[in-house]
């Protein structure tokens, strides 16, 4: 059963802001669908392997050299905000916030 | 104040930013330094809406190498993971890298000290954009540029001891890493990136606490954030308590670590297999052939040398030297016992050894040897001159007494300045004496 | 052709058809175009077919083509599609013209490349009218979830086409273009066209490129298409697949070829798995599928009942790998290189990003992901041991025949129950066709489908175009 803290910690780590009536309803919604999914468990699978893909292919990649770019204007056209060929944000200040 | 053991305990994380042509998931120039802003993308590096990636092979083929030559595990089914958090240089909302089947695992750095460093793991991920302050400090501007080009990620054991430690083990790995010539490994231009995990121990166990010190782009810079952070760390320890886990930057300025931000709570990435590349699966013959391709690295040769006996101090300046490297290694290959002393001749200017064979260098040290003794007729000419010298000896001898010859052995070495040999000496002193 | 004959001119609906109006001179291009522009007003008016229109581009590709053809009239045999008007669910990024995903997040999106489908499509000679309703972000099985309006059955207008390929199933049924895009993750294609009444393929999993089309859930999206007969659909297909190296998941895949042999059904083994078969309770469905069954027995084809054990799991399964990969696909629209911000997520898209975010979490990972890729396996083996017995499968596409609008749009589990049959070709990768086969006492269309193995269009075709053959008559 998700509690509405943990509901709240899911929301963070999806960047996504909920109003406390969305919460509300969102909630026992979650729950319904999380207990549906849950009943997977039932089903032995320790011997089992997983699959991530069914294509059955491995090595695929190219070949070290360079493709034409996307011209700069382009590549900033739907930016909401860009600035000198920069995209632009709100400052951020936690200079490393990611690893 | 307690007379406490401490011990620090330091783990290394070194990214190195790879010299491919092309970007690690799609074909852009993966070139990005002083280069105008986001005119190296496209869509998959910028993170449009249906763009895919797609590998790079060469970038893996680099990664595998690097984990060669620091003596790792390669690891013969691979695969990328989609790391997952939310940064505005970050596009795609993951970061494609590698979890839990990373390319290269378990190797291992031999200091001058003898002591091993092991590394945990080698991965390939891809790299950010680039994020910069604008003056005004109201926004910040992004740079795509920089967005997917190969990164390797090296992790090790905190298995260094000391600021001394750590800066000898980078060095060898930014050597490693330009000797293999797959990065230019250039900190100025973050092409290589230091990040230390600092503690300190009062018992020699691992303590519940580390401090992560980041964004540092010297070795000397390094070295005086760990001792900094040594000396900040002992008293905390010592009055009962331990540091904050947390990310400090350093002021070089300053000569201090400062706080950067609480590393309380662990991040929950969501890792899961990448959808949208196919698994890697290498064959052994094909890590085999990289192996035999790998140039010949410095720190094997001096492993390679020491480990037969050879002086480290010969070892470190043979292998600073590539064609030397080689011709050392044919030597030890040939004369095992004589390598020591060989290459302590070449290294002092006694033997020359360029445009020679091995076998040539080996034989005109031998005759050398040789070719110093004296010959019959002129060690006839010192046994009279010492039998002439020595009548006491002579009489004990002739009484009975024939250990005393080896005296006269001695005497006839010490007058030939030890050019004599000493078994065609004695075989002609019994003569002379009957 | 004057005016007043193109409005009364019945709308060809076939590629031959259109193609014999242009070489018998009955009809030019600009004309034909201008018929299926004027079809696209009405039914969009009725229906709310497109998100956004391109008629005045079509009508000038109309005059470019027309006059290749005037001085070159082999230009038909070269180009497959010369000329056929067609439309993209609004998932396909389309160079310079609005895609959406059916999202107002997205709603002043310009892609700056098209998908590669796109580009294929267009060099065969195809005419794009526009951009296609959807359920937002193709989270959806009735197009009651797109951010611009649900979309209505031509059959019946209180009644949903099925969904996410809501609109374009919709508009190959109602005559405004003769081939349409769409995708298929967990039978987004098969429910709309068994809702609608047409033919809808869903192809193998890597046959034809994803590049480009804004992703859902990226290993189970299948990029595919809607035609009003079986013979079209191969020929589209024959222009959209193959290998493309910006879709790593495509390598190898070849070029599917129609193939012009006679299939006898006698040569045929069809297997019906009783899994499909026991929770249709609606009688008319039931009925109408024992009829096609029939149908096909007396050609001579053998029919095989058998058993899938992990059916019913497969809902289950797919309701955590598919949340799990949109939560990651969708982490993109951050508001920073295009699109609104977050907050501009409808309801059933902030569900799906959550419950996705829940599986992958730590601490549940095992439990939830990890076991739903065990199972995965299991229910691929299980296709992968029946299609060594069987040549295909056929089954219903859907438990009912197609509901009203406002009946499933409040209880999300419910809606997801309306995959049961079709999920299971997306968990294991293989072809599935559907197939128009009858209609209900109120005129609502009923149909099945073929699921074929992995690159198994060559063999699921014929079939299909046996069927049809069998149904015409």
């Amino acid at each position: 059963m998700l509690t509405a803290a943990e509901l709240d910690h899911l929301a963070g780590l999806a960047h996504l802001e909920l109003t406390p009536d969305q919460k509300q309803s969102l909630l026992p919604q979650l729950n319904d669908i999380i207990g549906f999914i849950g009943q997977l468990q039932k089903i032995p699978t320790d011997q089992i392997d997983i699959t991530s893909e069914v294509t059955g292919l491995s090595n695929v990649g190219h070949d070290d050299l360079t493709k034409d770019c996307l011209p700069q204007k382009l590549a900033l056209e739907n930016a909401i905000d860009s600035t000198r060929g920069y995209v632009r944000v709100p400052a951020i200040f936690n200079d490393d916030d990611h690893s | 104040m307690t007379n406490k053991k401490f011990t620090p305990i330091i783990g290394m994380e070194i990214h190195v930013e790879l010299a491919t042509k092309s970007k690690m998931f799609c074909q852009c120039p993966a070139t990005h330094f002083q280069v105008p802003a986001n005119t190296h993308v496209c869509p998959v590096c910028l993170g449009l809406p249906g763009a895919l990636p797609v590998p790079n092979r060469q970038a893996i083929e680099d990664t595998i190498k690097i984990g060669l030559a620091l003596g790792c595990r390669i690891n013969l089914h691979s695969k990328f993971d989609r790391k997952h958090y939310f940064y505005p240089d970050l596009p795609k909302g993951y970061q494609i890298s590698q979890y839990d089947q990373p390319l290269c695992e378990g190797g291992e750095v031999i200091l001058e000290s003898g002591k091993a460093i092991r590394i945990t793991r080698v991965h390939l991920e891809e790299d950010t954009g680039k994020l910069q302050h604008d003056k005004s400090e109201k926004t910040s501007l992004v740079d795509f540029n920089r967005s997917s080009v190969p990164l390797v990620e090296i992790v090790t054991e905190p298995d260094l001891s000391s600021a001394e430690e750590a800066k000898e083990f980078l060095k060898l790995l930014h050597s490693t890493v330009r000797f293999l010539g797959v990065s230019e490994a250039n900190m100025e231009k973050g092409s290589m990136r230091l990040e230390a995990n600092i503690s300190l121990s009062p018992d020699g166990n691992l303590p519940p606490y580390k401090v992560e010190v980041k964004n540092v782009n010297s070795f000397r810079y390094i070295a005086a954030a760990i001792d900094y952070e040594l000396k900040r760390h002992q008293p905390i320890i010592e009055a009962g308590d331990w540091p904050k886990q947390e990310t400090r930057g350093y002021n070089s300025v300053t000569k201090k670590t400062v706080s950067q931000r609480s590393k309380e709570e662990a991040k929950d990435y969501r890792y899961f297999p990448e959808p949208d590349i196919p698994p890697l699966v290498f064959e052994q013959s094909y890590i085999d052939s990289l192996q035999n391709s790998l140039p010949l690295l410095p720190h094997i040769v001096i492993n390679t040398l020491t480990a037969a006996g050879v002086r480290h101090a010969f070892a470190l300046q043979v292998s600073k030297d590539k064609d030397l490297s080689h011709f050392a290694l044919e030597l030890l290959a040939a004369k095992p016992d004589l390598v020591d002393k060989l290459i302590g001749l070449i290294l002092n200017r006694k033997l020359s050894w360029q445009h020679k064979s091995v076998a040539s260098l080996i034989n005109e040290y031998q005759s050398s040897q040789q070719s110093t003794k004296l010959d019959e007729s002129a060690t006839l000419h010192l046994i009279k001159v010492v039998l002439d010298e020595n009548p006491d000896t002579v009489a004990l001898f002739k009484k009975g007494k024939t250990t005393a010859i080896e005296f006269l052995v001695g005497q006839v070495m010490k007058a030939a300045k030890g050019q004599a040999d000493p078994n065609l000496t004695r075989t002609l002193l019994q003569k002379q004496l009957k | 052709m004057s005016r007043q004959s193109l409005m009364t001119m019945t709308t060809p609906k076939s590629i031959t058809e259109f193609h014999f109006l242009l070489t018998s001179k009955k009809a030019t291009l600009p004309e034909l175009i201008s018929h299926f522009i004027a079809n696209s007003k009405t039914q969009h008016d009725r229906l709310n077919l497109y998100i956004t229109t391109t008629f005045d581009q079509a009508l000038e590709k109309a005059k470019t083509l027309q006059q290749q053809l005037d001085s070159d009239p082999d230009i038909i045999t070269k180009l497959p599609l010369f000329g056929i008007p067609i439309a993209y669910k609004d998932l396909f990024l389309t160079k310079g013209i609005r895609t959406t995903a059916g999202a107002k997040l997205l709603d002043s999106f310009i892609p700056p490349y098209s998908a590669t489908v796109v580009d294929k499509l267009e060099a065969a000679g195809a005419i794009s009218l526009g951009k296609l309703n959807l359920d937002a972000w193709a989270h959806g099985a009735s197009g009651e979830n797109s951010d611009y309006g649900p979309t209505r059955n031509p059959h019946g207008t209180d009644y949903t086409p099925g969904g996410s390929s809501s609109a374009s199933a919709a508009a190959v049924a109602s005559g405004c273009v003769l081939v349409s895009t769409g995708t298929d993750t967990g039978g987004s294609i098969r429910l709309p066209a068994n809702f609608c009444g047409i033919v809808g393929l869903k192809p193998t999993y890597g046959r034809v490129s994803r590049y480009g089309i804004i992703a859902m859930s990226s290993s189970l999206d299948s990029v595919g298409h809607f035609t009003n007969n079986v013979s079209d659909s191969a020929t589209v297909l024959s222009v959209t697949s193959g290998a493309d190296p910006h879709d790593a998941n495509t390598s190898g895949s070849k070029t599917f070829q129609s193939s012009p042999e006679f299939l006898n059904l006698k040569d045929i083994t069809l297997g019906i798995p009783r899994e499909y078969i026991y929770p249709v309770t609606n009688s008319e469905v039931k009925d109408n599928f024992a009829d096609t069954v029939s149908l096909l027995k007396k050609a001579g084809a053998n029919i095989v009942e058998l058993s899938l054990p992990h059916t019913e799991a497969a809902i289950a399964v797919y309701y955590i790998l598919q949340p799990a990969e949109v939560s990651s696909n969708l982490a993109r629209f951050d508001g920073i290189r295009f699109g609104r911000n977050r907050s501009h997520f409808s309801p059933e898209a902030v569900r799906r990003q959550l419950i996705g975010t829940f599986t992958l979490s730590s601490g549940y990972y095992d439990a939830y992901y990890k076991t739903a890729q065990k199972v995965r396996t299991l229910i691929k083996q299980e296709f992968d041991a029946v299609f060594s017995k069987v040549d295909a499968l056929i089954t219903p596409v859907s438990p009912t025949p197609p509901f009203k609008i406002g009946e499933k749009v409040n209880d999300p589990v419910a809606m997801y129950l309306s995959d049961v049959f079709t999920v299971t070709a997306n968990i294991a990768g293989i072809s599935g066709l559907a197939i128009p086969t009858g209609k209900t006492a109120d005129g609502l269309p009923l149909g099945i489908q073929l699921l074929g193995p992995r690159f198994g269009e060559e063999t699921i075709y014929p079939i299909a175009s046996q069927l049809e053959q069998l149904l015409h008559d």
